[in-house]
C-alpha cells in the first residue's frame, strides 16, 4: 500500500513543477517518489511520468473527435478515467508499499463538486489501500493582500471539503515574495492576527472576514508550508509534513533519509514543529 | 437611509457573469440579450470566452474577433487551458481600448453584460481576469453575477463548496456579488434558499445526505456558520435562462448592486481617490508586467512584436449590432430566444470506447 499525495490547485499554481521538484529530491535522497499525471489536458511535463492518464485519453482527442469544448472535453476524459478505473488500479498495484506517489491533478473545481470525479477517484483509491493526503497549492502572490489571501484559502477549501483526506496547503513560489513578508506571515501564524494587520475599511464585510479568519484558525487551516522550486530545502520540508499526514514515518521508518546535508543534528520533527509552530 | 448622501457613479452597471462550467452563463447572456430587446433595456454585450464554440448573440465586443483561440493553441503549442489563459492575456493587454470605447458610450447604455470563459479559474485566478475586473470597477459600477447550477446543487455538500467558492470570488474581486440560481425550470431554488436562510435546516440536510461522496466533518459545520455570515452580504435571484423566468428580478438586482457598489467600493474609491488611483495603477501595472512576462515567455526570443494570434485590434461593432430597438416585436417566440435542451440528471457522457481504440488515437 503506497503513500500518495494528491496535488491540487488552480492552473498555474505550480502543481506540475512541485511534483518535478519532489521527484528530483527523491532521486537525490534515494527515496522512491513517483509521479502520476491525472490531468488529461497537461502539456509539457517536466518529470518522469510513471503513469499518465493521457495514455488512455486526452482532452485534445475529446475535443477533436467528439467535438467537445475544453470543459466538456475535460469532464469527458475524467469520467472516462473513472469508468476505466481498473487501468489505474492495475498501475497502482505495481508500486511497492513504501513508494510515495504524487498525483498531479487537474485544477478545475467542477471535478470536485458538480461532476465529482475526484472524490469518487479518491474513494476508489482508498479502497485499493493507498494512504493519501491532499496538498493544495496556493500561489504566494495571495499573501500580498488580505482579501486575496482569504480568496485563496477559501478556493482551496471548496475543493478540500469534498475530499475526506488530511490536508495541507503549500504556499508556492515563495521565491517571488519579499523574504520579510513570508517570514512575518509564518511568524504570525494566525489568520485573525494577520488580517488585523491589514486595513479593513470596508465595514460591510468586516464581520464576514472575521468569522472566516476564526474558522481558519480553529481548524488549523493556516498551516501553510512554504515552497519554492528554487529552494533546495523546500521538498524535504513539504515531505516532512506530508509524511506525518500519511503516517509514512510509522510505516517505513528505515527509509527516512537521515543526514540531510547541513541539517544533521536537526530532528525532522523538531524542525517541522518549529516551522509549523501554529499547527495543533 | 443614508441614500441621499451616497454619491452615485454615473453610467451603466457592469455585470460580470461568472460561474462553474455549464452553469448556464452563456445561455443567460443570450436570455438577457433577448429580454433586453423585448423590454427596451439599453444593454451592451461583451463576450470574453475565447473558446466559445458559438455565441448566438452578436456581442458588441467579442474577444474572438481579436484573438484566435485555435491559432493561439497552434502557434504557442498550448493545450486547451493554457490557450484560454493566453488568449485572455493577449486580450487584456488591449483592454485599455475597450475601456475607451465604454467611456465614450456610457450615456448610451444602462447595463453592460459580460460573459466569461467556461473555466472559472481562467478568469478569477488569472492576472488578466483581475486586470479586466479592476479596470471596469475603477470607473463603472461593477458587480459579479455568480451563476449557480441549481439542479447540480441539490446535494448539500456540493452546494456548500459552491458557496464557499462564491465567497472566495467575493474576496478575490471585491465587488458586490449576486448569486443567480439558474435552471429553475428544472429544479426550484427553494431548497437552496431554505439552506441559506436557516443553517440548522442545512445541518439536517448534511446529516441526511446519503450520496456516495458525502462525508461530513466538524469543518463542514463550522463552515456553514461562516456561510451564514456570507449570505447576509450576498444578494440572490432565481432565474431560468431557458424560459426567462425571473429575469425581471434580475434587472432589479443589478440596480441594487449598483447601490451597494456606491456604498462600499465606489465610496472607498472616492474616499481615497488619489491613494487608490495610485495603488490601482500599480496593480494594473503589476498585472500588466506579469502578463508581459507570460506573453514573452511564450516566445523564446522574447521579442514583443504584436502576437500573430491577434487577428484584429479591439473594436466596437455597432454596425453589426445596433442597440436593441426600444419597442421590439412582441411575438411569443422570436428566433432570438435561447433554445435549451436540458436533460434532467443527464447520465455521464462516458462513451465506452475500448482502451485500444483510445490508445491508438492518442499516440501521436
Ligand atoms: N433547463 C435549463 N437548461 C439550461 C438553463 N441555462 C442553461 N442551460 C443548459 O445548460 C448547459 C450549459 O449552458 P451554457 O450557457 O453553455 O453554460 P456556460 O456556463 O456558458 O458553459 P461554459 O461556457 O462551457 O462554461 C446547456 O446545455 C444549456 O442549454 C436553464 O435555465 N434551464
Ligand atoms: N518563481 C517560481 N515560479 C514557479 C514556481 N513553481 C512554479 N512556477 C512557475 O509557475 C508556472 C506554472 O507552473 P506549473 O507547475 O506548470 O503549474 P500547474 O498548472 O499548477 O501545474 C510555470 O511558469 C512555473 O515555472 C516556483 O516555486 N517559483
Ligand atoms: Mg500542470
Ligand atoms: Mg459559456
Amino acid at each position: 500500500m503506497p503513500f500518495g499525495v494528491l496535488v491540487i490547485g488552480p492552473a498555474g499554481a505550480g502543481k506540475t513543477r512541485f511534483c518535478a521538484a519532489l521527484q528530483t529530491y527523491g532521486d537525490v535522497q534515494s527515496r522512491s517518489i513517483h509521479v502520476i499525471n491525472l490531468d488529461p489536458a497537461a502539456e509539457d511535463i517536466p518529470y518522469r511520468t510513471d503513469v499518465d492518464v493521457r495514455e488512455i485519453v486526452t482532452v485534445d482527442d475529446a475535443m477533436a473527435e467528439l467535438k467537445f469544448g475544453p470543459n466538456g472535453g475535460l469532464v469527458y476524459c475524467m469520467e472516462y478515467l473513472l469508468a476505466h478505473s481498473e487501468w489505474l488500479e492495475e498501475k497502482l498495484l505495481a508500486f511497492a508499499p513504501e513508494d510515495t506517489i504524487l498525483f498531479d491533478c487537474p485544477g478545475q473545481l467542477e471535478l470536485y463538486t458538480h461532476v465529482p470525479v475526484m472524490p469518487r477517484l479518491v474513494a476508489l483509491m482508498q479502497r485499493w489501500d493507498t494512504r493519501l493526503c491532499v496538498a493544495y497549492m496556493m500561489d504566494s502572490v495571495s499573501l500580498g493582500e488580505p482579501s486575496k489571501f482569504i480568496a485563496g484559502a477559501l478556493a482551496g477549501l471548496s475543493a478540500m471539503l469534498q475530499l475526506p483526506l488530511p490536508r495541507l496547503t503549500v504556499l508556492s513560489k515563495t521565491d517571488l515574495l519579499a523574504p520579510d513578508v513570508l517570514e512575518e506571515f509564518l511568524e504570525i501564524g494566525s489568520a485573525t492576527t494577520f488580517l488585523q494587520t491589514c486595513d479593513n475599511r470596508n465595514t460591510k464585510f468586516l464581520k464576514l472576514t472575521t468569522v472566516i479568519a476564526n474558522l481558519l484558525d480553529d481548524h488549523s487551516l493556516l498551516s501553510y508550508v512554504p515552497f519554492s522550486i528554487h529552494d533546495e530545502d523546500s521538498p524535504s520540508h513539504v515531505l516532512t509534513y506530508a509524511d506525518q499526514l500519511t503516517q509514512y514515518t510509522d510505516e517505513a521508518e528505515v527509509r527516512i533519509p537521515r543526514d540531510i546535508e547541513g541539517e544533521e543534528e536537526e530532528d525532522p520533527d523538531t524542525a517541522f514543529k518549529a516551522l509549523m509552530h501554529h499547527h495543533r | 437611509m443614508a441614500e441621499g448622501e451616497v454619491e452615485r457613479t454615473p453610467g451603466p452597471v457592469v455585470a460580470l457573469l461568472i460561474g462553474m462550467a455549464g452553469s448556464g452563463k452563456s445561455t443567460l447572456f443570450h436570455r438577457i440579450h433577448y429580454e433586453a430587446a423585448q423590454t427596451g433595456k439599453r444593454c451592451y454585450f461583451i463576450n470574453l470566452d475565447p473558446a466559445a464554440l458559438e455565441v448566438p448573440v452578436e456581442a458588441n465586443i467579442d474577444i474572438r474577433d481579436t484573438v484566435d483561440y485555435k491559432g493561439v493553441m497552434r502557434e504557442y503549442s498550448l493545450g486547451p487551458n493554457g490557450a484560454i489563459v493566453t488568449s485572455l492575456n493577449l486580450f487584456a493587454t488591449q483592454f485599455g481600448d475597450v475601456m475607451d470605447i465604454l467611456d465614450e458610450r456610457t450615456k448610451e447604455f444602462d447595463y453592460i453584460i459580460i460573459d466569461t470563459p467556461g473555466q472559472i479559474e481562467a478568469f478569477t485566478w488569472s492576472a488578466s481576469g483581475q486586470l479586466i475586473a479592476e479596470s471596469l470597477a475603477s470607473t463603472l459600477a461593477t458587480c459579479v453575477v455568480y451563476v449557480v447550477d441549481t439542479p447540480r446543487s441539490r446535494s448539500p455538500a456540493t452546494f456548500m463548496s459552491n458557496m464557499v467558492y462564491a465567497c472566495s470570488i467575493l474576496h478575490k474581486l471585491r465587488l458586490p456579488l449576486v448569486a443567480a440560481f439558474n435552471k429553475i425550470d428544472v429544479q426550484p431554488p427553494e431548497t437552496c434558499f431554505s439552506w441559506m436562510d436557516d443553517f440548522e435546516a442545512f445541518h439536517v440536510a448534511l446529516d441526511e445526505d446519503d450520496s456516495s461522496e458525502a462525508y461530513v466533518t466538524s469543518l463542514h459545520r463550522s463552515m456553514s456558520l461562516v456561510l451564514d455570515e456570507f449570505y447576509r452580504v450576498l444578494d440572490r435571484v432565481a432565474v431560468s435562462a431557458a424560459t426567462g423566468e425571473g429575469i425581471d428580478n434580475f434587472w432589479a438586482k443589478l440596480d441594487a448592486s449598483r447601490l451597494l457598489y456606491d456604498e462600499t467600493y465606489g465610496a472607498e474609491i472616492r474616499r481615497k481617490k488619489a491613494d487608490y488611483r495610485k495603488r490601482h495603477d500599480d496593480n494594473v501595472e503589476e498585472n500588466m508586467a506579469r502578463l508581459r512576462v507570460d506573453v514573452a515567455e511564450l516566445d523564446p526570443d522574447s521579442q514583443p512584436p504584436p502576437p500573430p494570434a491577434m487577428v484584429a485590434p479591439v473594436s466596437n461593432t455597432p454596425p453589426r449590432q445596433p442597440p436593441p430597438p426600444p419597442a421590439a416585436t412582441k411575438g411569443a417566440k422570436s428566433p432570438d430566444e435561447p433554445a435549451v435542451a436540458y436533460v434532467r440528471d443527464a447520465p455521464p457522457r462516458v462513451r465506452t470506447r475500448s482502451k485500444q481504440d483510445t490508445r491508438a488515437s492518442s499516440s501521436s
